[in-house]
């Protein structure tokens, strides 16, 4: 079946499950463990995108499994609202494995989605998995999976015995303004307050340089190493790798290319910087004036 | 606009924004960019923001957003309906935070966001809407991001709120120039500005972590868009924008003068009338007749400033051209940085030509 599907989720996604995930009651009798949830997206030849999601209240307590479906359904619309290239394709459960409740949810959410769909047989509805427990042996780690249910049993026998879960490809899709914020966030990790504050692009501009000297400085020993009669082993990959920087840098920053380029944009630059200055002078001469 | 709003001094310092919150504004608008939807009604796409307020830190919490429906064009002028659609509105909004309630999400609302392009765009709606919200709690604001500053590299979210002084005039939504004046309100204290701290709960962290692992993600990571040096023609966009509000800024001014003399001679004029009323008054006492009355020289009219609202034009313009003006200072200092910096690095220079007298703008017919 199409498992060769795979799912692009944005990051705001993991985010918001991550949030709800603390949220959680703590009040329902039995402390929840896990929280569950609506995927919003859009199909493409060959992979699912995944771009929203929203929590819903649902209650796993002594086999009595339920959902509030008119939250879900409200949710649904007023998404649609807003944005309105999205539809539902899936469901998300912060939990480490699939269990047989996961068969009625499933049940469940495809009902849902081939009501909203328009197309006339059902899409492929992803359940994805978001491991918060840290148990086992991925104790330090907090993986992420998504599956595709297709019906399985024996062959020849009259109808399907069972479901299986198939696992599909995760991968990470941004927009470029995202990928900048997860940048910015992953500043956070280093403070001892979690906290990160907008930078000024000549903060940015250092910090990359200083990136930049350090992974140059790595290659260039990697590289002498190498050279020194094969104290370390040479990998032809990165060797070719090298090669093709060194020629496109060498193609696109010739001498009288990069002369003229500098020469050129940097009077603009100067002259725009003068005007803007000058504006924001002028304004604020014109301040004094009128309220004096 | 209610008259009977009491204007109370908000006391948040800073702003604590929850990284969510940076990641739902970030997708909304790039989804909506993406979709090219913001290419055909323009742009404003906004949203409400969620939060808490701790008082005693002097600090905004912002934990969570939605969305708001852009606004449909009206197409009938039946007051009706467009009263309706406010309702509905209103409604909707309701609805999403009854749900986030249900989801122990925090329910009150603190502030709005939009996008406007290089970080400016400050319009009267704006400056209405920002007095709505403040209206309803003291310590709202508004988050304006900026999508094209964020494209090149540079996430841009700044915080602004109205001050007491300029929430008093637009409570009474009367902008003339003596109550500008009176109040003190310059285009640099219209808006306060907050500083912006982005926090991240351990969960987050972790999963941060977790997609730093992944591979498709590696690869973007470290992406090189603020080296970029192409800039130019968001440059040349913003540069023509802010000619634009110049120019709006020069209508206004004119009109400012026009306004300053004629009151000046108006006042001249009924001066100059009451003097010889009373000169004839104080003769005709002295002969016994009766008085005449000072009624019809009070009736000439004062001259009005001709803009519509009074003074706030043109206090927006000036704000707006400052921000343009912000945007355009910092990239071009950036890129000239930039410009030094390939230079650097370059093996060979040209001989010689220190020149540096040409400009790339060709003859743009």
């Amino acid at each position: 079946m199409a498992s060769n599907l795979t799912v692009n989720v944005h990051p705001g996604v993991y985010m918001n499950v991550v949030d709800t995930h603390m949220r959680r009651s703590k009040s329902k009798g039995n402390a929840q463990e896990k929280c569950m949830g609506t995927l919003m997206g859009y199909y493409e030849k060959g992979s699912i995108q995944v771009t929203n999601c929203f929590a819903i209240p649902f209650n796993e307590s002594n086999d009595d499994l339920e959902i509030d479906d008119q939250f879900n359904q409200q949710m649904i619309s007023a998404l649609k609202k807003t944005s309105p290239n999205e539809q539902p394709v899936g469901w998300f459960l912060t939990t480490s494995d699939i269990t047989s409740s996961c068969l009625i949810y499933h049940d469940y959410y495809v009902r849902v989605i081939t009501e909203a769909s328009a197309r006339r047989e059902s899409p492929p509805i992803v359940v994805l998995t978001i491991d918060t427990t840290f148990s086992g042996d991925m104790a330090k780690r907090m993986p992420v999976r998504a599956y595709l249910r297709s019906k399985a049993g024996i062959p020849g026998a009259a109808g399907p015995h069972c479901a299986i879960f198939n696992p599909l490809r995760v991968e990470l899709a941004a927009f470029p303004g995202e990928l900048v914020a997860m940048q910015l966030m992953e500043k956070a990790l280093d403070s001892r307050r979690r906290e990160a504050t907008l930078e000024s692009g000549l903060e940015q501009l250092e910090v990359s340089t200083a990136q930049m000297i350090e992974w140059l400085e790595r290659m260039l020993s990697y590289v002498e190493g190498v050279n020194k009669d094969g104290e370390k082993p040479g990998d032809a990959q990165i060797g070719r790798q090298l090669m093709d920087i060194v020629t496109s840098s060498s193609n696109n920053m010739q001498p009288e290319k990069l002369d003229s380029l500098v020469k050129n944009t940097l009077r603009d630059y100067v002259m725009v910087s003068y005007l803007a200055k000058l504006t924001q002078t002028q304004l604020q001469v014109h301040e004094r004036l009128v309220s004096a | 606009m209610s008259t009977a709003v009491t204007i109370t001094a908000p006391s948040v310092k800073h702003i604590l924004l929850d990284s969510l919150v940076v990641m739902k504004i970030v997708k909304h608008v790039d989804s909506e960019l993406h979709a090219g939807i913001s290419e055909v009604s323009g742009d404003a796409c906004a949203g409400v923001l969620t939060g808490l307020v701790f008082l005693d830190n002097s600090r905004l919490e912002i934990t969570n957003c939605f969305p708001t429906v852009r606004n449909e064009p009206v197409i009938d002028d039946d007051a009706n309906a467009a009263q309706q659609y406010e309702e509905q509105k209103q409604q909707e909004m309701l609805d999403m935070l009854r749900k986030f309630r249900t989801m122990n999400i925090d329910y009150e609302i603190v502030g709005f966001y939009q996008s406007h392009q290089f970080g400016a765009g400050f319009s009267h709606d704006l400056v209405e809407s920002m007095f709505d919200y403040q209206a309803m709690g003291p310590e709202n604001v508004v988050l304006i991001y900026d999508p094209i500053k964020t494209r090149q590299g540079q996430l841009s979210l700044r915080a602004w709120r109205l001050s007491t002084a300029a929430l008093d005039l637009a409570s009474k939504n009367d902008w003339r120039p003596e109550l500008v004046k009176a109040a003190g309100l310059t285009y640099q204290n219209m808006f306060e500005e907050l500083p912006i701290i982005i926090k991240s709960s351990y969960l987050n962290n972790v999963l941060m972590s977790e997609l730093a692992l992944s591979k498709s993600y590696s690869s973007d990571k470290y992406s090189t868009r603020h080296f970029d040096l192409g800039s130019k023609k968001s440059l040349e966009k913003s540069v023509r924008a802010m000619m634009a509000n110049v120019d709006e800024l020069n209508k206004s001014i004119q009109s400012l003068t026009k306004y300053t003399i004629d009151k000046q001679r108006h006042d001249n004029m009924v001066f100059s009338l009451t003097q010889k009323r009373q000169q004839e008054n104080e003769s005709r006492q002295a002969r016994g007749d009766p008085i005449l009355p000072m009624d019809d020289i009070k009736r000439i009219k004062a001259p009005q400033l001709q803009t519509r609202n009074g003074l706030l034009d043109e206090l927006l313009a000036s704000f707006d051209t400052n921000a343009l003006a912000d945007f355009s200072k910092t990239v071009t200092s950036e890129n000239i940085t930039k410009l030094f910096i390939a230079e650097a690095v370059a093996e060979e220079k040209v001989a010689g030509t220190k020149d540096r007298t040409m400009s790339s703008v060709s003859s743009t017919r």
